[in-house]
């Protein structure tokens, strides 16, 4: 409501209001309001004009009342006004009118993912409701995955009760090439397979030494990967200076674990083989990217593991008795099952061994010299010790007695 | 106005009609003077104490505080023994102050010097120990780590000066790789550390040392260990005046820790000065 314009909200123009405004009128007429005198302009903050009640009624003014200007007051007789501002004639209202109103703004479009019709996916029928994700096959990947209105936040849940972005995480640990850890009693031994990028470049390294008494492998973002190993290399150190004494390994995979739990970050999206020795001997721990840890007698991870998985789970059980050369030969044999009819030479695969000696003394974590390996691997092939591998593609059934990752 | 704004007046003087310059000099004298006294003994002390000094309201004296400890390695494992005197200065106070006490399933911790300060050490050990416990992973705390621990401990609060008044005997038996493995420590409260076959702290340094030095030998047995610990109590008792005729002996194996209740040593005064003491002593009266 603009008071200048008399914009009363009424029929609203002022009684006295001169047709024709301008300033033509204001000068014939004599421009000022004529009860109010020359300093109150018609329209202003005392003009009458703008009383709520209709201006065409007149009133009977008693004295007293013609001496205060109020806003309430009437003043009957023609405005000889015009309005400060702008000139509110007729013919410029009816201008206004003329002109058609403005088309509505076009609606601002509101751009969504794209959602396929799951009628339309080959997997049809077989899945419920949107939300839900199908267990991947081996070496699929995420790109079969469905896309969902949960998984943009790692802070956000989807009402099946999972973290959409821990699982991708989980997905990025199976793009890394295979690692396996396998332990003894007194021995723990990781392995890994080296991919190069390219065949100009090196292999991207795998196994990193974390204190004298423990070792990672991990598998996934290797970027990540360097972060964690350098935590966890502090977190060595740190206890060491305060205790002189290492740290036990269980205690490590839990600061590992602790540090999955950050809601402002992304999850890393790589998973660690810890392997260590402690006063109660050899360990091997799994940390996903999820939080979680379990300690293994062995396990693989990587892409195409579970060839390796399968070898080893036929024969883990002795290896609590296994010698550290036993140990080396079967985490080679795994890591064989994960090449895929490959060649096994020094080159494709790295190996690290920790344990304690007979004499007590403890053997530091290192990686085993390529010759060493290279001599190993001869061996195993002349002796022909490992069973032949079961193709990994009549591995149709995938994790079948694993919940998903996270109930536990 | 007038000469009122001499001395230790706080406000600039202000410019007066007339002696104004006089007055101002007159405070500035004083006033500046003194302002740079203030900042140059400030200076010193900080230069001289460090800023933590100010800020911090430091432990400089010791109030109530207990004597030597002796402790030495023998066959099965350490043998620890004090008195259970703690003196509020030359006053001795209080007498029946349990200063050996069991860390764990693997150690035993002596102190002398300030009392309450061990009783704060004992609270650290305590959440160490806890939370050993609760993770329930078959690993725990030896006394080499309890030992490092503590020494990185106390060497802090050296360095905030504000120690922890105590001379601190950590010994202890854990397996190792290699088999039983006999720890024997101290720490100081400047944070001076070592590990010996036989310590001792307070006045033990200078009565009970030299005779675990002639006396001490590999793989004594129990007995003789007592044997030896008892010799060196009685001269501390005999010599050092803030002791008391009240020990306790402690021992730690591999089975575990025990400490022995309080008991008393038997004392020798029929020495032929003692029976007639003025014998000697000349005198008009």
């Amino acid at each position: 409501m603009n008071v200048y314009l008399g914009d009363s909200g009424l029929a609203g123009d002022c009684g006295g209001r001169r047709e024709g405004g301008g300033r033509e009128g204001r000068k014939k007429q004599g421009g000022d309001c004529k009860l109010l005198g020359s300093q109150r302009m018609h329209g202003g903050p005392a003009c009458p004009s703008v009383s709520p009640s209709p201006p065409s009624s007149p009133l009977f003014l008693a004295k007293w009342q013609l001496r205060l200007p109020s806003l309430l007051r009437l003043h009957r007789g023609p405005h000889r006004t015009r309005p400060p501002f702008f000139p509110r004639s007729p013919i410029l209202e009816k201008k206004k009118k003329a002109t058609p109103p403005p088309p509505p703004p076009p609606p601002i479009k509101i751009v969504t993912r794209a959602r396929r019709d799951p009628q339309t996916l080959p997997h049809a029928g077989k899945v419920g409701t949107l939300e839900s994700t199908r267990r991947l096959k081996e070496g699929e990947g995420a790109s079969r995955m469905f896309r969902n209105q949960y998984d943009t936040d790692v802070t956000t849940w989807s009402p099946q009760g999972r973290l959409f972005q821990v699982e991708y995480a989980m997905e990025a640990v199976k793009q890394g090439s295979a690692c396996v850890g396998l332990r003894s009693s007194t021995h723990a031994v990781l392995a890994a397979a080296n991919k190069p990028a390219s065949e100009l470049s090196s292999y991207q390294r795998k196994v990193f030494r974390v204190a004298e008494h423990a070792g990672v492998a991990l598998a996934g973002l290797t970027a990540d990967g360097r972060v964690l190993s350098r935590f966890l290399r502090n977190e060595c150190i740190n206890h060491s200076f305060v205790y002189e004494a290492p740290l036990p390994i269980s205690r490590l995979a839990l600061r590992l674990a602790d540090k999955a739990q950050r809601s402002w970050k992304r999850p890393y999206g790589v998973g660690l083989l810890v392997a260590g020795l402690d006063e109660t001997g050899a360990h091997l721990y799994y940390n996903c990217p999820s939080g979680n840890y379990f300690e293994y007698q062995a396990f693989a991870i990587g892409s195409r593991s579970q060839a390796a998985k399968t070898f080893l789970e036929r024969r883990f059980e002795g290896y609590n008795d296994y010698t550290p050369e036993q140990l080396i030969k079967d985490a080679l044999s795994a890591i064989k099952e994960t090449l895929q009819g490959e060649k096994l030479t020094s080159a494709n695969c790295t190996v690290a061994i920790v344990g304690r000696k007979d004499d007590g003394t403890i053997e530091p974590f290192q990686m085993i010299d390529a010759t060493r390996i290279q001599e190993i691997i001869d061996s195993m092939e002349a002796a022909e010790e490992a069973p032949p591998a079961e193709p990994s593609s009549m591995q149709e059934e995938e994790r079948t007695s694993d919940a998903a990752p996270m109930d536990i | 106005m007038g000469s009122h704004a001499a001395g230790g007046s706080q406000a600039p003087p202000t410019a007066t009609a007339g002696g104004g310059e006089t007055q101002r000099t007159h405070v500035a004298f004083i006033f500046y003077p003194s302002i740079g006294i203030v900042v140059f003994a400030f200076d010193k002390f900080i230069n001289s104490h460090g800023l933590l000094m100010l800020l911090f309201h430091t432990n400089r004296y010791p109030y109530v505080t207990g004597t030597s400890v002796i402790a030495l390695k023998y066959k099965d494992g350490v043998i620890m023994a004090c008195d259970t005197g703690a003196s509020y200065g030359s006053t001795l106070r209080y007498k029946s102050v349990e200063r050996i006490k069991a860390v764990g399933k693997h150690s035993l911790i002596g102190a002398s010097g300030e009392f309450s300060d061990f009783q704060e050490i004992l609270r650290y050990l305590d959440e160490l120990t806890l939370s050993d416990h609760m993770w329930d992973d078959g690993n725990s705390l030896g006394p080499k780590e309890i030992h490092s621990y503590l020494t990185r401990v106390m060497y802090n609060r050296r360095n905030k000066f504000d120690p922890l008044w105590n001379s601190l005997v950590l010994g202890g038996v854990k397996k190792g790789p290699k088999g039983d493995e006999k720890y024997l420590g101290m720490v100081n409260m400047i944070g001076t550390h070592f590990e010996e076959n036989h310590v001792a702290t307070g006045f033990g340094n200078h009565l009970a040392i030299p005779i675990l030095r002639a006396e001490w030998r590999e793989d004594m047995s129990f007995e003789e260990a007592v044997k030896l610990v008892e010799k060196c109590l009685l001269v501390l008792l005999y010599r050092d005046r803030s002791s008391i005729n009240k020990f306790q002996i402690a021992k730690i194996t591999t089975e575990g820790s025990t400490i022995y209740p309080p008991y008393s040593l038997k004392t020798y005064w029929g020495f032929s000065h003692f029976e007639n003491p003025a014998q000697g002593a000349v005198g008009s009266w």
